[in-house]
């Protein structure tokens, strides 16, 4: 059953319907304690749905697009579910706001509650006792502390009203480009010149980074993911003949060298960036397009025996930095602060002890710094059970930066077990439309091209789901499509785009 | 909290329908495009079949991922196994427990006029915001006790903490994600209560009010006390938690243990009454009384002298000589029958009463929630059949191993009013009332509410009761307690060093705590009561006043009524 455009476009419709009744959810939750989430913000969010149709409309009508359109729709499934659940997040008072204020927003929307349930609850005695009638009103809940000022120009230029259309613009590029042979075969032909261009891209731009981020908040090096992936599909292209000949699973030597040289060279930059979560994708993916093009067995028992290796390593954390150390601690032992003595842990330790100033912390505090957002998040998670809080009933908003690497426990904790199933599915049909589009590739460049770009979008996926529900290390990769960080949600578009145009390809020579 | 809960439902479901409907469309998509043959050899095909055996392995990876989730979100805090550790931290670090205390309306707890008037814990507008209160402040600290996400809980907050947090109604459960729970009714009257903890002020002691027909208790005050107020002052927590001098959150009157001293010669006489040992003379002379195979004497009071007396005389004047000669007459066994039917229990050996012990069965409650809360202490003796003399002399005037409660004390008291039957204490006021014992034999009981009446008319406790409008029955007592010398200055044991060995030693003194127990009113029990102030002096001289004043504002309050007859009795429920 290939759906049709017509049904794809009644999903479309039928899901903005849904987003509707969320957000009206978000909003009618929001008022009942105390804060009016803001309505405007809703209606930017449903109006993003436009540009989609645009950009659907004109991919059937002006570009005859014949392809998958299923990956479209799981994609914008995946990113209103994550618009609902940011808009529930930042309408939130208490969200991204610390110390005083947050306390102030934190005591007004409890009380809020507590005045709700006096008045619903309470019979005529107790109500008189605390009011002194039983027809008073309890006093309004203080607005200026709940409010989130915000105004339409701000709205307008605010990054989630740019950045979705960006990621539209960028996908319809892409889509415009790779569908033609000549920018196919000018990204093979100058596959290596891409390889090192964007590596010395990178490293300027990690030269000028602090601790893992660009300028501000940003990580400008997101697109070169896409760049490196065509780099190392047109040399595993032109290669892979040469690579299959192969001796107990290890090709020629004269070939092996410079090969492992240029498919290593993504993993520098990000062990500068100190970035183990893209190195583990990178990895993950890079072996992906090998195993598909070089197809040796033998290979697949190397690289299993080479992660199997590194196991103890990481285990007993020999030789690996503090940082890790204390990311795989997380990961092992997050109820357990390690002993105050641990060489590794006490430069941490004293790190957060001067940040709270004055006020000498134990041993467990400054572990619950650290382990607070894995922690709060599985919290969530359990509260959130099968059917979830509701929106905007639940607590999301006490773990720390949710709107981005921890969406996924802000979802399961106010959609339960089910909203986390549904963005699984989602995520489930998107991956194996991508796996369909390469399996129908019909030569090796777009097959390798297609396969690496789903494997992108599933491995991280995958990595970011692993680490908030402990079964991988916290590794800070986003979820593609929900988690709303600016440049990885662009790259991730444009990807989508280069899918499509890939299917669009492999619809046209079927015909 | 009904309506974005459903439009959440909508919601979810229908997103489940649709991301369904994709992944359906996806599987069920028509053939794949055949490969030209000729193609094969460069193995574009093999490389497909590789690629369609990635979605089975990226399926396992997503039934991984779901039961990982199904795992937090169902399995980690039971039913099968639960996750200690993950337990631990979430109960005192999951910051959604404070949002959800802050915003939950625990249950009032009303005294037993069930009137928001005396609530004995209530919420209070304050104007901008509505906060929880405990009226009765320092003078019901250790009863109504507190919850604090830091400081834990006590007292009634936390003995009755399931019920003040179980939904009011169904309804109110499915539509609220904080609770508004249930209300409490106790036996507590909180006017008694306050001036039972005002005559405590600047003692330390604690005092114990009963009706003797339920069980349910009227007051129970403890001093040194705290504010509950203040409690989250980091300063007077340090304070308060850590004064081992005054030990002000420890309640006396149930987490301490006590000598009885001459008050528990009630039960000495109960055992003497059954056993029909009444009619007993003994000496009691010059010199003290020094029981066979011991060297030391067992004196009187101020060393007086009451000469060759009778049973009902040495109970009037507490001669500490007859009772430690009916005890030995009366021997371990017996009296240590005799005190089980009392709910005290005996130890077989020394060792045995070294350890410390709860009593979690006493209270006529449901569970051991108020036991976890307040105990209390499990009062004993030790007795066995091989029990040195000495010892068994010295526990019958409730010297030596005897460890008792006030609560206990209150408890034997309440037994002798009410016949002989003791009642499990209890707290709610609808709660039936339950027997705690066997009753006594029928003429004891009304024997020992004669000897204690006389205490109160001719013997040790005249001075206090004269000129009282409510006839009293009661037994004072003088306990000698050993306990530590705290240095004042450093809040720490004072330490003596030995000058010949040079080892160091707690130095410790002798506390002379007063007591006084007994039943009001006299021809018509219906209170039962214990005072004990520390380093008091004579019971007669300082708990007897307290026990008159309490008694008095218990008539005042109608508690008790003089002239009740067995048709009227204003206690009863």
């Amino acid at each position: 059953m290939r759906l049709k455009p017509s049904h794809q476009l009644l999903i479309i419709l039928t899901l903005t319907a849904l987003n509707i009744v969320g957000y009206l959810a978000v909003i009618w939750a929001g008022t009942l304690r105390g804060y009016l989430p803001n309505p405007f913000i809703a209606v930017r969010d449903i109006l993003i749905f436009i540009p989609f149709l645009i950009f659907f409309f004109w991919l059937i009508r002006w570009q005859h697009y014949r392809g998958d359109l299923t990956l479209l729709t799981a994609t914008l499934l995946l990113f209103s579910i994550g618009n609902v659940a940011q808009f529930r997040l930042f309408s939130d008072p208490e969200y991204g706001v610390r110390g005083q204020q947050k306390y102030e927003a934190r005591t007004a929307k409890m009380q809020t509650i507590l005045k709700r349930n006096i008045e619903t609850a309470y019979d005529e005695r107790k109500k008189i006792a605390l009011y002194g009638d039983a027809e008073a009103k309890p006093p309004a809940p203080d607005t200026a502390v709940l409010q989130r000022e915000s105004s339409i120009s701000k709205l307008l230029t605010s990054q989630y009203t740019y950045v979705p259309i960006i990621g539209i613009i960028g996908m319809a590029v892409a889509f415009l480009f790779l569908r033609r042979d000549t920018f196919l075969s000018f990204i093979q032909n100058y596959s290596l010149t891409i390889g090192l261009f964007t590596f010395a891209a990178f490293l300027v731009l990690v030269f000028f980074s602090v601790r893992g981020k660009f300028l501000g908040n940003t990580t400008p090096w997101e697109p070169a993911k896409i760049l490196f992936l065509f780099s190392f599909a047109g040399i595993l292209t032109d290669n892979y003949r040469i690579l299959s000949q192969t001796r107990w699973g290890l090709p020629p030597r004269r070939i092996l060298i410079p090969f492992l040289a240029v498919a290593g060279l993504p993993i520098l930059p990000f062990f500068v960036l100190s970035d183990f979560g893209q190195m583990l994708v990178f990895f993950g993916v890079y072996a992906l397009l090998l195993f598909i093009s070089v197809r040796k067995v033998p290979q697949i028992i190397y690289a299993t025996l080479l992660s199997a290796a590194f196991a103890p390593i990481f285990y007993f954390g020999i030789g690996i930095p503090d940082r890790l150390k204390l990311r795989v601690h997380l990961w092992l032992n997050t109820w357990q602060a390690p002993p105050a003595e641990t060489a590794w842990w006490q430069p941490f330790f004293n790190r957060i002890q001067s940040e709270y100033g004055s006020r000498v912390i134990s041993n467990l505090d400054a572990w619950f710094d650290q382990a607070s957002q894995i922690a709060l998040g599985l919290f969530g998670i359990e509260k959130g059970g099968l059917w979830g809080q509701g929106l905007g009933l639940g607590f999301p908003e006490v773990v720390p930066v949710s709107d981005s690497d921890f969406i996924y426990a802000a979802i399961a904790e106010e959609l339960g077990l089910l909203g986390g199933l549904v963005i699984i599915i989602a995520l489930a049909a998107l991956i194996f439309a991508g796996l369909r589009i390469a399996i129908e590739a019909q030569d090796m460049f777009t097959k390798l091209i297609a396969a690496g770009v789903t494997g992108f979008l599933g491995l991280q996926a995958l990595v970011n789901l692993g680490g908030v529900l402990r079964l991988l290390p916290m590794t800070g990769i986003t979820l593609p499509f929900v988690s709303h960080g600016g440049s990885s949600l662009i790259t991730s578009f444009v990807m989508l785009g280069i899918l499509m145009a890939i299917s669009q390809r492999n619809a046209e020579v079927v015909r | 909290m009904i309506i974005p809960a459903i439009l959440s439902v909508i919601f979810s479901f229908g997103l489940m329908a649709l991301a369904t409907l994709l992944l359906y469309s996806v599987l069920r998509a028509g053939p794949t495009t055949k490969v030209d043959t000729d193609e094969a050899y460069s193995g574009i095909a093999t490389a497909s079949r590789w690629l369609h055996r990635l979605r089975i392995l990226f399926i396992l990876f997503c039934l991984v991922v779901l039961g990982f989730h199904a795992y937090w979100a169902l399995c980690v805090d039971g039913p099968i196994l639960v996750d200690e550790n993950y337990v631990k931290i979430r109960d005192s670090r999951d910051q959604r427990n404070r949002r959800i205390q802050e915003a939950g309306l625990r249950g009032w707890v009303f005294d037993r006029h069930d009137s928001p008037d005396s609530a004995l814990i209530h919420y209070r507008n304050l104007g901008t915001k509505i906060v929880r209160e405990y009226p009765l402040g320092e003078t019901g600290a250790h009863l109504i006790g507190y919850k604090d996400l830091v400081r834990g809980e006590a007292g009634i907050e936390k003995a009755y903490d399931k019920v003040l947090t179980s939904p009011l109604s169904a309804y109110n459960a499915l539509v609220s994600t904080v609770p508004v729970g249930k209300d409490l009714v106790t036996t507590i009257d909180s006017q008694l209560q306050r001036s039972v903890a005002e005559q405590l002020a600047g003692k330390r002691g604690a005092v114990v009010v009963l009706d003797i027909k339920t069980g349910g208790i009227l007051a129970l005050a403890s001093n040194p006390n705290f504010s509950p107020k203040e409690l989250s002052d980091e300063q007077y927590w340090q304070k308060i938690s850590t004064d081992e001098i005054n030990k002000p959150l420890v309640n006396r009157a149930t987490g301490q243990y006590y000598l009885p001293g001459s008050s528990f010669k009630t039960v000495v006489a109960a055992a003497a009454l059954i056993y029909g040992l009444d009619k007993e003379h003994f000496a009691c002379q010059a010199g003290g009384f020094t029981p066979p195979g011991s060297e030391k004497a067992i004196e009187d009071d101020q060393n007086s002298v009451h000469g060759h007396i009778d049973f009902e005389r040495a109970f009037a004047v507490s001669c500490n000589q007859y009772f430690a000669q009916l005890g030995l007459k009366l021997g371990a066994a017996r009296l240590a029958e005799t005190a089980k039917l009392f709910g005290i229990h005996i130890d077989e050996s020394p060792e045995e009463a070294r350890k410390t012990l709860i009593d979690n069965k006493l209270w006529n409650a449901e569970g051991s929630d108020l036991a976890a809360a307040f105990g209390p202490n499990q009062s004993r003796m030790m007795l066995n059949t091989k029990i040195y003399r000495f010892d068994l002399a010295i526990q019958s005037i409730g010297q030596g191993y005897t460890q008792m409660t006030p609560l206990q004390m209150a408890l034997i008291a309440a037994g002798v009013a009410n016949n002989g039957q003791v009642m499990r204490p209890k707290l709610e006021l609808n709660r039936a009332p339950k027997p705690l014992s066997t009753a006594l034999p029928p003429q004891v009981p009304a024997r020992l509410q004669q000897l204690m009446i006389g205490v109160v008319r001719s013997g040790t406790a005249r001075a206090a009761f004269t000129g009282s409008p409510i006839t009293v029955g009661g037994k004072t007592g003088t306990a000698q307690r050993e306990v530590i010398v705290y240095d004042t200055k450093t809040g720490k044991p004072r330490l003596i060093t030995d000058t010949k060995t040079g080892k160091q030693y707690t130095a410790t003194r002798l506390s002379i705590d007063a007591w006084f127990i007994g039943f009001a009113p006299a021809e018509n029990p219906q209170i039962a009561f214990a005072v004990i102030i520390e380093d008091g002096g004579h019971g007669g001289a300082v708990a007897a006043p307290i026990a008159r004043n309490t008694v008095e504002k218990a008539a005042q309050l109608g508690l008790i009524n003089a002239h009740a007859n067995n048709t009227k009795q204003p206690l009863a429920n």
